[in-house]
C-alpha cells in the first residue's frame, strides 16, 4: 500500500459507514417529502414534534435489539419484558409514591434480569436464540399477566412525578426526545469506542474466528443481551409512563415492529454490521409512516397497504443504495491501485 | 440400525418429550386419554398451522424467512368464501386459491431475489399488504354459509374418527420429505441456507431455487386456506391472526436451524405433535390462560436446553456462540466481506 | 476402543441420563402443577351446574369483574364457574379453548366470541351434548347460541356515547371513532348504529365523523394515533371510541398537548381508569355498564336455562337479581339495559348517574 493510500482509505471507510445509514436517511426524506405533498399539515414543527415522541421509545427499543442482531442473535422477547418491566416497575412506584424517581431503577433493573435470563440461554445453555427468545417471550407474558393477577394500573395510581418526568421538558425540547437520542448516540458511541462495543462487532462478524483472537463469544454474546435488557425495561418505564396507563397485555407485536426498524436501518440479521444509528433512523422511519398514513386521511385498506408497501420501498431503496456505494468504493480503490 | 439412528438425536428427545408430555397431560386431566378427543383435538391444533409450517420450513432451510403466510392464508379464505357466495364450484375454486398463494410467494421470492433484499423486512412489508387486500376484497365482516363441497377436506372424518385434514397434513409433509431429501431440489435447498456464497460460485441458479421454495410454500398456504375454511367454516380477514407464533416455534423446536442449512421434516412433525400435545392437555386442565403461556415458554426452553446442557457438559469447549439445534457448532463460514453481498 | 468411541459412548450415557433428570424433573414439577392449579380455584365441583366463562382474552378488566359477577351468581345458584381463555384475542385460539370444553361436557358455556361464524361448529357439538351456550358482550351466529345477553340495543350503545361527547363538547365538531381492529364485531355495529342515530335525530347532527382509526386496544398505539390524528385535523373536537383502552390513553394525549378543553376524548371506559382526567376536567363525561353485573346476568342466564328454570324463547321475562325484569327479544336476545354515565360529581359505579335512554 502507497502512503498515500491510508488516509484516502480511512475517509472510504468513513464513507461507506455513512453510506449505510445514509441510505435510510435518504428514505426518509424522500418519504416526508412524498407524505408533505399529500397532506398540508405534516410539514409542520407541531407535526415533526408528534413524530419524534411518537417514535422516541421504539428508538430506544430498536437500539435495544440492534446489539443483539449484530452479534448475529435475535431478541424476540422485547415486547415481553417491556410489559413485565412495565407492570411489575410501575406497580412498585404505585406501591411507594414517596421515594421518587430513584424508582426508574425498577423497571430498568426487571429488564435486566430479563435481558440476563435471555442471555444465559442463548450464551450458557447454547439456545439457538429464535428458540430462546421465543420461549422467553411466553414466559416473561406469562409472569406479566399472573404479576397483574387481572387489575391493572391506573393513572390515578401513580405519583405525579412520573408523568412530569417522562412529560417533561429539557431547555424547551421534550425529555422524551432527547432520551431517545441520548440512547442512540451513547449506544453508537459504546459500540463504536468501547472495547465491549468492538467485541460485538467481531462475534457478530465472524463467530468461528472470535476464539481465534481470544474473544470469549458467549460472555460478550450475554453481555449483548445484558444492555438490550437494561434497554428495554428503561423502554418499559416510558410505555407506562407516557400513557400513565400500565395493562399487562401492552406493547404486544413490538418484536417485529423493533426487528422491522433495525432492518430497515440497515443492520444485516447475519449480524456484524451495520449502526445502530441506523436503527434510530428506521424507528423514526416507522413512526413517521404511522403518523403520515393518519394524516392522509385514506381508507383502513389504504393505510394497511401502504404500510406495507412502504416497508418494501425502504428496504429497496437501503439495497440500492448500498449497492451504488459499493460501485463508487470498489471505483476508487481501482484509482488509488492504478495511482 | 445404530448408523441409521445416529444424527436422529434430536428426532428422538421430541419423541420421548411426546411421550412424556402424553403422560403429564394424562396427569393432568381424566379427558385426555381418548383416540378420539387426541385426533380431535390434534386435527384443529395442527391441521393449519402444521400446512404452514411445512411451507414456512422449506425456506428456512434456504436461508430466508416469511412471516407472511398467515397473511395469505387470510387472502385464501376470503376468496374462498367469494368464490362461494358467488356459487362457483370447489374444482374452481381451489386452483384459484392454490394461484393465488403460488403468487403471492412469488411477490415474496422475487422481492428477495431480484433486489437482494432481507427476506424479514420484505415478507414484513408484504404481510401488511396482503392483509390490507384481505380487508379489501372479504371487507370487515365474516363470511359464512359455505356448500358442504367447500368444508368437506377440513372438517370430514374417515371412519367416524381419523380426520382427513390430518391425513392430508401427513401426505404433504410425506411429500416435503421426498422432495427435501430426495431430491435434486432439495438438496440444493439445503445448500443454499448452509454456504450461500459457494452456490453463487458454482454455477447453480440460487435465485431460482429460493423463489420457488417460496411460491411452493404459498401454495401449500392456499391449500391450507381451504382446511381452515372446512374447519371453522368461516373467513374473515383476520383469520390466522396469531398463529405465526406457534408455527415459527414448530419449525425452531423442529430441528430446523435458522439460518438455514439444516433440519429434518421429522424433526418438525414431531415438534408439532409435541406442542399440540401440550396444548391440548393444558386445555383440558382448564388451566388459566397466563400460566399455559407461561408453561408453553417454559417447555420450549427447557426441552431444548436440558439436552443442551448435557451434552455440554462433556464436549471440550468451543468458540461459537451459536450453535444449531442439535448442539454442533456450526461449520465454518467463509469471513464477514464475502457474505456482504447477500445483505 | 478408542477415545472417540468412548467419548461417544459417554455422550449417549449422558444424553439417556439427560432423559432420566428430564422425566424426573417433569415427574416432580408434577405436584406444583397440581398446587398452582389448586391455587387458581379451578377444582372440579362435586354437585351442581358446571359453568365455564370464556372472555375475548383473560388479563382484561372488562372480562375480570364479569368474572367477579359470575362467580358470584354461581355462588348463589350453587353452580361452579371456571374461567378459561386465551392471553391474546386469537380467534382460533378462542376456538380451541371451546374445543377442550367438550370432553368435559359443560352444563353452560358463557362466551364473549371474537368472531361471529369461527366458533359455530365447536358450539354446536357443544350445544348437542346438552350445554346451553350464552354470548355476551359479543354474539356468534345464531345456530351456535341460546341466548345473547347485549350490553344494551345498539342504539341505546350509541345514544350514550353520543350524548356523552355532546356533554363534554355541546356544540359537536369533527369526530374520530376508534376501534380495535377493522373486524370487531360489536364496534361495527355500535358504529353502525351511531351512524344510524346522527343520521335520524337532529340532536346529534352537529357530530361529523372524519375517521376511524384502530388502535389495536394498546394504550400506546391509542396514544400515538390519537397525536397523529390531532395532527391530520387540526379542528378535531371529539373523539369517541368503544374500547375502554382507548379512551384513557387519549385523554392523556389530550393533557400532554395541552388540548384539554378543545378536544375530548369520550365513550366507554372504566371509572378507575378515567378518575383523574375526571377531576382535572379533560373529560366531562363518559358512559359504561357494570361488567360485573353484566357477568352476573349472562352466567345467571345460562344456569337457570340450563336447570330449565326459564326458557330461552323470546318473549319469556326473566327477574334477574339485582339488576331487575328484562325480556327476551327476538332471536333470543336480552338485554342488560344499565346504561350508567360517569361525571366528576358521579366517577364511581355506586353513584353514577342512570342514563335513561
Amino acid at each position: 500500500m502507497s502512503a498515500t493510500a491510508a488516509p484516502r482509505s480511512d475517509r472510504l471507510v468513513f464513507a461507506m459507514l455513512q453510506g449505510r445509514v445514509f441510505g435510510v436517511a435518504a428514505f426518509l426524506v424522500l418519504l416526508c417529502l412524498g407524505f408533505g405533498t399529500a397532506s398540508r399539515n405534516f410539514l409542520t414543527v407541531s407535526n415533526a414534534n408528534t413524530i419524534a415522541l411518537n417514535g422516541a421509545i421504539l428508538v430506544v427499543v430498536a437500539c435495544a435489539e440492534a446489539i443483539v442482531v449484530i452479534t448475529r442473535n435475535y431478541d424476540l422477547s422485547v415486547g415481553s419484558v417491556v410489559a413485565l418491566s412495565s407492570y411489575v416497575g410501575l406497580d412498585v412506584v404505585r406501591r411507594y409514591p414517596e421515594a421518587g424517581p430513584i424508582l426508574i431503577l425498577a423497571p430498568v433493573l426487571i429488564g435486566t434480569a430479563c435481558g440476563a435470563f435471555n442471555g444465559f440461554l442463548v450464551a450458557v445453555c447454547r439456545l439457538p436464540s429464535v428458540i430462546a427468545t421465543l420461549g422467553t417471550m411466553s414466559i416473561f407474558r406469562g409472569l406479566a399477566f399472573l404479576y397483574a393477577g387481572g387489575h391493572q394500573i391506573d393513572p390515578k395510581d401513580l405519583p405525579p412525578w412520573v408523568a412530569a418526568t417522562v412529560g417533561g421538558h429539557v431547555l424547551g425540547l421534550s425529555a422524551l426526545v432527547l432520551l431517545g437520542f441520548a440512547i442512540a448516540v451513547l449506544a453508537a458511541l459504546g459500540l463504536r469506542y468501547l472495547s465491549v462495543g468492538r467485541e460485538i462487532y467481531a462475534i457478530g462478524s465472524n463467530p468461528d474466528a472470535a476464539p481465534f483472537y481470544g474473544l470469549r463469544s458467549e460472555r460478550i454474546s450475554f453481555r449483548a443481551y445484558l444492555i438490550c435488557g437494561t434497554l428495554t425495561g428503561l423502554a418499559g418505564f416510558l410505555f407506562g409512563g407516557r400513557v400513565s396507563y400500565v395493562v399487562p397485555y401492552l406493547a404486544q407485536g413490538l418484536e417485529l415492529t423493533a426487528l422491522a426498524a433495525v432492518v430497515l436501518g440497515g443492520i444485516s440479521v447475519l449480524g456484524g454490521s451495520g449502526s445502530v444509528f441506523g436503527a434510530a433512523l428506521g424507528a423514526l422511519t416507522i413512526a413517521t409512516i404511522e403518523n403520515g398514513l393518519i394524516l392522509l386521511g385514506a381508507s383502513e385498506f389504504v393505510r394497511q397497504f401502504i404500510y406495507g408497501a412502504i416497508i418494501v420501498l425502504a428496504v429497496i431503496t437501503d439495497a440500492v443504495v448500498q449497492q451504488r456505494v459499493r460501485v463508487l468504493l470498489k471505483a476508487r480503490r481501482q484509482r488509488v491501485r492504478a495511482a | 440400525m445404530k448408523r441409521m439412528f445416529r444424527g436422529w438425536t434430536w428426532e428422538a428427545t421430541l419423541a420421548v418429550l411426546i411421550l412424556l408430555c402424553a403422560a403429564w397431560a394424562t396427569s393432568l386431566s381424566p379427558f385426555y386419554l381418548d383416540p378420539d378427543q387426541i385426533l380431535y383435538s390434534l386435527q384443529q391444533a395442527l391441521a393449519v398451522a402444521g400446512l404452514l409450517a411445512g411451507g414456512l420450513m422449506m425456506i428456512v432451510i434456504a436461508g430466508e424467512i416469511d412471516i407472511s403466510l398467515p397473511a395469505t392464508l387470510a387472502m385464501g379464505t376470503i376468496v374462498f368464501a367469494r368464490m362461494a357466495e358467488a356459487g362457483l364450484p370447489l374444482w374452481l375454486a381451489l386452483p384459484t386459491v392454490i394461484l393465488l398463494g403460488v403468487c403471492a410467494g412469488l411477490v415474496n421470492g422475487l422481492l428477495v431475489v431480484g433486489f437482494g433484499l432481507p427476506s424479514l423486512a420484505v415478507t414484513l412489508g408484504t404481510m401488511s399488504a396482503y392483509r390490507a387486500l384481505a380487508l379489501w376484497f372479504g371487507g370487515q365482516e365474516g363470511h359464512a354459509d359455505f356448500p358442504a363441497s367447500y368444508i368437506w377436506l377440513g372438517s370430514a372424518t374417515l371412519f367416524g374418527a381419523l380426520p382427513l385434514s390430518l391425513l392430508l397434513l401427513a401426505a404433504i409433509f410425506a411429500l416435503l420429505a421426498l422432495v427435501l431429501h430426495g431430491t435434486v431440489f432439495g438438496r440444493l435447498l439445503y445448500m443454499i441456507g448452509a454456504n450461500p456464497v459457494a452456490m453463487r460460485f458454482s454455477g447453480i441458479r440460487v435465485g431460482a431455487v429460493k423463489v420457488a421454495a417460496f411460491a411452493a410454500a404459498g401454495g401449500i398456504t392456499g391449500l391450507a386456506a381451504l382446511v381452515y375454511v372446512g374447519q371453522f367454516e368461516s373467513a374473515r380477514a383476520d383469520n390466522a391472526g396469531e398463529i405465526l407464533l406457534f408455527v415459527v416455534a414448530a419449525v425452531t423446536l423442529g430441528g430446523i436451524d435458522v439460518f438455514g442449512g439444516r433440519g429434518h421434516v421429522a424433526g418438525v412433525f414431531l415438534a408439532l405433535l409435541l406442542l399440540g400435545t401440550i396444548k391440548n392437555g393444558m386445555g383440558l386442565a382448564n388451566l388459566p390462560g397466563p400460566v399455559q403461556t407461561l408453561i408453553l415458554g417454559a417447555l420450549l426452553v427447557g426441552s431444548v436446553a436440558i439436552p443442551q446442557l448435557a451434552r455440554l457438559r462433556l464436549r471440550p469447549r468451543r468458540g461459537a456462540a451459536n450453535p444449531d439445534a442439535a448442539g454442533v457448532p456450526r461449520p465454518a463460514v467463509p469471513p464477514h466481506g464475502a457474505r456482504e453481498e447477500k445483505t | 476402543m478408542t477415545d472417540e468411541t468412548q467419548l461417544r459412548r459417554l455422550a449417549h450415557r449422558m444424553d439417556r441420563r439427560a432423559w432420566l433428570k428430564l422425566a424426573l424433573g417433569t415427574g416432580l414439577s408434577l405436584p406444583a402443577v397440581a398446587a398452582l392449579l389448586e391455587s387458581s380455584g379451578i377444582a372440579v365441583a362435586d354437585t351442581g351446574l358446571r359453568i365455564f366463562m370464556v372472555p375475548k382474552f383473560t388479563g382484561f378488566i372488562f372480562f375480570e369483574l364479569a368474572r367477579a359477577g359470575g362467580e358470584q351468581a354461581c355462588k348463589e345458584l350453587g353452580a361452579t364457574l371456571t374461567y378459561v381463555g386465551t392471553t391474546t384475542a386469537d380467534v382460533e385460539g378462542q376456538v380451541q379453548v371451546l374445543q377442550n370444553l367438550l370432553p368435559q361436557k359443560p352444563d353452560g358455556i358463557v362466551i364473549a366470541a371474537l368472531d361471529i361464524n369461527a366458533p359455530v361448529p365447536a358450539l354446536r357439538q357443544a350445544r348437542n351434548r346438552g350445554a346451553i351456550v350464552v354470548t355476551f358482550d359479543s354474539d356468534v351466529a345464531e345456530a351456535g347460541r341460546d341466548v345473547f345477553v347485549n350490553m344494551a340495543p345498539f342504539e341505546v350503545q350509541a345514544k350514550a356515547m353520543l350524548d356523552s361527547a355532546l356533554a363534554n363538547a355541546p356544540d359537536g365538531g369533527k369526530a374520530v371513532w376508534v376501534a380495535p381492529t377493522p373486524t370487531v364485531a360489536n364496534f361495527i355495529s355500535q358504529k353502525k348504529a351511531i351512524d344510524a342515530v346522527i343520521a335520524s335525530d337532529p340532536k346529534y347532527q352537529s357530530i361529523q365523523f372524519v375517521d376511524t382509526l384502530y388502535a389495536n386496544d394498546d394504550p400506546d398505539k391509542s396514544y400515538s394515533v390519537g397525536t397523529s390524528a390531532m395532527q391530520a385535523n387540526p379542528d378535531l373536537k371529539l373523539f369517541i371510541s368503544g374500547s375502554g383502552i382507548s379512551t384513557p390513553a387519549i385523554n392523556k394525549a389530550i393533557m400532554d398537548t395541552g388540548r384539554q378543553g378543545k378536544v375530548f376524548a369520550t365513550g366507554f371506559a372504566l371509572p378507575s381508569t378515567m378518575k383523574t382526567y375526571l377531576d382535572n376536567g379533560t373529560c366531562r363525561q363518559f358512559a359504561l355498564w357494570s361488567p360485573y353485573k353484566f357477568g352476573y346476568m349472562a352466567t345467571y342466564m345460562s344456569a337457570m336455562v340450563k336447570a330449565k328454570k326459564i326458557s330461552d324463547k323470546p318473549g319469556e321475562t326473566v327477574d334477574v337479581p339485582t339488576i331487575g325484569k328484562r325480556t327476551i327479544e327476538a332471536t333470543s336476545i336480552v338485554n342488560l339495559n344499565s346504561m350508567l354515565f360517569f361525571t366528576k360529581e358521579h366517577p364511581d359505579f355506586d353513584n353514577a348517574v342512570s342514563a335513561n335512554i
